[in-house]
């Protein structure tokens, strides 16, 4: 189980990595465009609680 | 297949789906996307009414507005060239027979493109009269004259006869007792920002001189453009830089002059235009033309000067001052109007003229104020003609016998569900848009904040758009 949560917290964190950068540089190119739909601010939340998440997780596991 | 493949598949479809989702919302490849703004929540696109003094709060997801007028925006991903608006509104407690909306089509003089929503003199006139229905168009008629629009419309019914709403009647204004005058015509009194103007043309030069000066005291560049149009088309331009300080130090630049000499024009009506922020102070226009109407509004400069006289046809007369120094009472005939607070408008509604020329003489104290109402204003008595026909709206004297026709482009609001709702076609191609957004305006003339209370309650606001097609798009950028 504990195996599976860290695929997908570490999948997920790939995916957001990418979602911020694809909607930053089409918010450069085109203003407005995600965030007419998608706030982009809970995006990164997100992808930051989740890269915690990985980081503390590694930790724990090398001790 | 591991785990880990078949969840990042999964994953990457998820964002490919979602990131093909935004291009297309953003890029509308129909041309035809629809927005509508219901008060519930904050609306991305359409945004609130406002100014807030303006406007009450929402309540039961309805906005009121309680004071003329309110504004609105519409941020889109791209241009379009058309939008249907659709509003959805009560008239409550108010018998204001106007409600206007359209969108800004010139930035620098926040000009608007007016369109009806609601016409109540038309709903009520025509209620009594002979209708014509010609798809948009609407005709009535006192009495029953003319069988069809078309039939009216190559007839020479005289203009005192006729009222439009909405609509523009091509026809030749001709002054038949029009002389030429070689006596060169001075405006000394300072005006500030932009302003139209007719003038009449019968064998002679056109011939103009604008002086102005720029105050400088906003950052802006201040360009001034001046255009001549003719049956309204435009048919020549002037224009000037900035004066080479687009700083806001409130340096007044030297005067600088623009000359407008047209030999050998046709007959008739020409409207000039002044298109210039309120930096730019026009302090003196010579010309040896005999007619110079300023229409619908003067905005004279604070300068000193004292005792001005301005001759006008307007009905309603209304009155704003920024200098608390120009508190005054001007004096239209046997009327005074007591302009005693600053930043404030007074309004009032002028008594028949006495005079032969059926015109008022409004008598300023000091200068420093805003003229504004629904006629033309002139600083001489013979200089003021107005060539446009009578428009169907709340100053129209409707005691006026001669009135026999109407001729609108308008439909009276539907009823739906107990809210009257009024769709509005608009013109997109030619409109003003900053910072991928529309600026659009809702007017109710007359209504403000006073003891009655009245308000005009909004429940949804609708548009549509339609513009090219991504096909469409394309084909332009490579063609």
């Amino acid at each position: 189980m504990k195996r599976i949560i860290n695929i997908i917290t570490i999948e997920l964190f790939y995916i957001l990595s990418a979602s911020l950068v694809i909607f930053t540089v089409f918010e450069l190119f085109w203003p407005r465009l995600v965030l007419a739909y998608i706030n982009i601010n809970l995006i990164l939340i997100f992808w930051l609680i989740i890269g915690i998440f990985i980081v503390v997780n590694e930790r724990l596991g090398i001790k | 297949m591991k785990m880990r493949i078949k969840i990042r598949i999964i994953l990457w479809l998820f964002l490919l789906f979602v990131t093909i989702w935004i291009l297309y919302m953003g890029l509308v490849p129909s041309g035809n996307i629809t927005y509508s703004y219901d008060f519930d929540k904050n609306n991305f696109f359409i945004s609130k009414l406002s100014p807030n003094t303006r406007v009450g709060e929402i309540e039961n997801d309805k906005q009121r507005i309680i004071a003329d007028p309110v504004y609105f925006s519409l941020r889109t991903s791209r241009k379009f060239n058309k939008a249907k608006l659709g509003i959805y509104y009560k008239s409550n407690n108010t018998d204001r027979p106007i409600i206007e909306t359209g969108v800004m089509v010139d930035g620098t003089i926040w000009r608007y493109d007016l369109k009806p929503v609601q016409n109540k003199i038309i709903d009520e006139l025509c209620n009594s009269w002979n209708i014509i229905e010609d798809g948009d168009l609407l005709f009535c008629q006192k009495e029953n004259n003319f069988s069809t629009i078309d039939e009216f419309l190559i007839s020479t019914t005289s203009s005192e006869k006729i009222a439009l709403y909405n609509y523009k009647l091509d026809r030749d204004f001709i002054l038949a007792d029009y002389s030429t005058s070689t006596v060169e015509r001075i405006i000394d009194i300072s005006l500030r920002g932009a302003y139209q103007f007719y003038t009449y043309i019968k064998n002679e030069t056109m011939d103009f001189e604008f002086s102005f000066l720029d105050m400088n005291n906003n950052k802006d560049a201040d360009r001034i453009d001046i255009n001549l149009y003719y049956n309204d088309l435009l048919i020549d331009t002037r224009h000037l830089d900035d004066d080479g300080n687009n700083l806001d130090d409130k340096k007044e630049s030297e005067l600088r002059k623009i000359e407008l000499r047209i030999p050998n024009l046709p007959e008739g009506v020409y409207k000039i235009e002044l298109r210039v922020n309120d930096d730019i102070i026009t302090r003196e226009i010579k010309s040896k033309q005999k007619i110079i109407s300023f229409i619908n509004k003067i905005n004279i400069d604070n300068d000193g000067t004292k005792n001005i006289f301005i001759y006008t046809d307007s009905q309603r007369l209304e009155a704003t001052t920024i200098y608390p120094d120009n508190l005054q009472t001007i004096k239209v005939g046997n009327t005074e109007i007591a302009v005693s607070e600053s930043y404030k408008q007074f309004s009032s509604v002028l008594e028949a003229s006495v005079a032969s020329s059926g015109l008022h003489q409004i008598i300023l104290e000091k200068d420093g104020l805003v003229i504004s109402g629904n006629g033309m204003f002139s600083f001489s008595e013979d200089g003021l003609v107005n060539p446009k026909f009578k428009k169907v709206d709340e100053n129209l004297d409707l005691t006026n016998v001669k009135l026999e026709y109407i001729l609108a482009d308008y439909k009276s609001p539907e009823n739906i569900d107990g809210w009257n709702y009024s769709r509005v076609d608009i013109d997109l191609s030619k409109a003003y848009r900053e910072d991928r957004t529309y600026s659009f305006i809702l007017s109710i003339p007359g209504l403000k904040i006073d003891v009655l209370n009245d308000f005009i309650e909004i429940d949804k606001i609708e548009i549509e758009l339609e513009g090219d097609t991504l096909f469409d798009l394309l084909k332009k950028k490579f063609d």
